[in-house]
């Protein structure tokens, strides 16, 4: 299959700091991939280089063309969906709002229209809350609400940031439950960074394991899940 | 009772006036968190291309739309031109450049129009009604006109997707980025928008002040003072303030008029009035400093 994300030689700095080493993977069509590693390894570094969200240096290309450099919200309207590490909602706009904001670069607003009843399909809690400000949402809510915006791009590729974050271990499970549905019936490709490693494992086809800005080992996703020695010296598990 | 009247309808006049000054400031201030100290200036010079326009023989009521165009034009292409390379630059840096900008407009404005007052005649007719003894037909012009603005505004911000966007970027930069928000547009757009507010506020009070290049420095200050009273990140807060400033400083002038006259103690009278907008600011940074209708930002440092 082809590869939809290329990365090769990723080099990522905030300010004077070089947070990535040359990091290089690639993402097939209609895959997930997951990036673990522990704290400052460079997994979010890593999604916001994709989106120019840091000076990088290397070449990322999307289905063969190069995206490096490219300003974020260009990036964003060829089809990746960033739902951001904190989630990034829009707190004082409503519910509602948030999904149009999302939708607003769409020029096709029927297709859009179909992309909101999926994602209250999905998420019906988030049906009943539409007129609720969004800043008043439940932390799983927030984050339905953010998986739901980056949908509504009508993405090719989603770059998910620790959605487990901070939530229940029922609401993991149930965001996880829909997230391979999303990528099963809706066709998104998935780049995944979790530090819950044994569910991201789980979901994910592929694995890379990040060490201080640097592809330490990378395998199908149920091998690195095998494998105790890897497990033991990356994952802590 | 009457005068008191009066001055309350005078005070709604000056308070639309500078209830558009304060949302231009505030349109500004969302979006970036600067005060830009050249908005009155730029509504100076508005106000004498209005002139300016309606001297080559345009009605006024034509003029006015061509000149809140021209200045949305200038609004953005200051942003895009002096602002834009320095969004990174400390915060005395963008206030130096605002001082700059203000000398620029108004040096400009006298440079081409000369120092000397000019008269602008009032768009608005000389009739008599019920009432006109209270209150006069270009103020009841202002009022209505600032009215019809803020609904337009209002309409704008609500319903329409480019409105909506421009509320997520001033709210939420980073993530109105990843929603594939043109943010550095939005910003651009919000200047050009506080342009032409200042455009309107200016062509509008340019005949109750006389055009001068000075016309809208104490404006300006009675606009921030509207800004902070209403809450200085709340548009609507800063209508509210606007008006209620303008008819703040009527009423308490009139009550030391009742007091000189009663008692033959001078407190306070028709000459301190920009002293009471100056008292606003201070108070209000004291006591209240997110204002009436703002709402108090936590930032995580």
């Amino acid at each position: 299959m082809a590869a939809l994300l290329e990365v090769e030689g990723l080099k990522a700095y905030y300010g004077q700091t070089q947070a990535l080493h040359g990091v290089s993977f690639s993402l097939e069509q209609g895959g997930i991939t997951t990036l673990l590693g522990a704290n400052g390894a460079g997994k979010t570094t890593t999604l916001r280089a994709i989106c120019s969200m840091v000076r990088t240096q290397g070449t990322i290309k999307l289905d063969g063309e190069a995206i490096a450099g490219v300003a974020t919200e260009e990036i964003v309207r060829r089809g990746v969906g960033h739902v951001p590490e904190g989630r990034g909602t829009f707190t004082n706009l409503s519910v509602e709002e948030n999904l149009r904001v999302a939708a607003y670069t769409r020029s096709d607003k029927a297709a859009a229209d179909r992309d909101r009843d999926m994602v209250f399909e999905y998420f019906p809690i988030l049906k009943a809350r539409i007129n609720q400000q969004a800043g008043t949402l439940s932390g799983g809510e927030q984050q339905m609400l953010a998986i739901s915006r980056a949908l509504m791009l009508g993405p090719r590729l989603m770059l998910l940031d620790e959605p487990s974050f901070g939530l229940a271990p029922l609401i993991v499970q149930e965001i996880f439950r829909i997230m391979r549905r999303i990528n099963a019936e809706a066709k998104v490709s998935m780049l995944l960074v979790e530090q819950n490693a044994a569910l991201a494992l789980d979901l994910a086809d592929h694995a890379y394991v990040l060490e201080t800005g640097r592809v330490v080992m990378s395998g199908k996703a149920a091998d690195v899940k095998s494998d105790e020695a890897i497990r033991k010296s990356y994952l802590g598990y | 009772m009457e005068q008191l009247i009066q001055q309350v309808g005078s005070g709604l006049a000056n308070g639309a006036i500078y209830a558009c000054v304060a949302l231009a400031l505030v349109m500004i201030f969302v979006s970036t968190d600067h005060i830009n100290f050249a908005q009155g200036e730029m509504a100076m010079f508005s106000a004498y291309l209005t002139w300016q326009v309606i001297q080559w023989g345009v009605n006024f009521w034509l003029a006015l739309p061509l000149v809140v165009l021209v200045s949305f034009v200038i609004g953005v292409a200051v942003e895009r031109i002096i602002l834009r390379p320095l969004h990174n630059a400390p915060v005395l840096s963008i206030v130096v450049i605002f001082i700059g900008l203000l000398a620029i407009f108004h040096s400009l404005a006298g440079a081409i129009w000369g120092h000397t007052i000019k008269v602008f005649d009032s768009p608005f007719p000389h009739i008599t009604f019920a009432g006109s003894g209270y209150i006069g037909p270009h103020q009841i012009g202002m009022i209505l006109v600032t009215i019809v603005l803020l609904l337009l505004l209002f309409a704008f911000f609500r319903l329409t997707p480019l409105g909506l966007a421009m509320r997520a970027a001033a709210q939420n930069p980073v993530s109105a980025r990843l929603a594939g928000v043109r943010v550095d547009w939005m910003l651009a757009l919000g200047w050009g928008l506080a342009a032409a507010i200042g455009a309107v506020a200016g062509s509008l009070v340019a005949p109750a002040v006389y055009l001068e290049p000075n016309m809208m420095a104490s404006i300006l200050l009675y606009g921030f003072a509207g800004a902070l009273v209403g809450g200085i990140s709340s548009p609507g807060g800063a209508v509210a303030g606007g008006f209620i400033v303008g008819v703040l400083e009527n009423v308490i002038a009139y009550a030391g008029n009742l007091l000189e006259k009663s008692t033959g103690i001078y407190i306070i009278g028709n000459g301190e009035k920009l002293t009471v907008a100056l008292i606003i600011v201070i108070t209000v940074l004291t006591l209240k400093p997110s204002g009436l209708f703002g709402h108090v930002t936590v930032k995580r440092v």
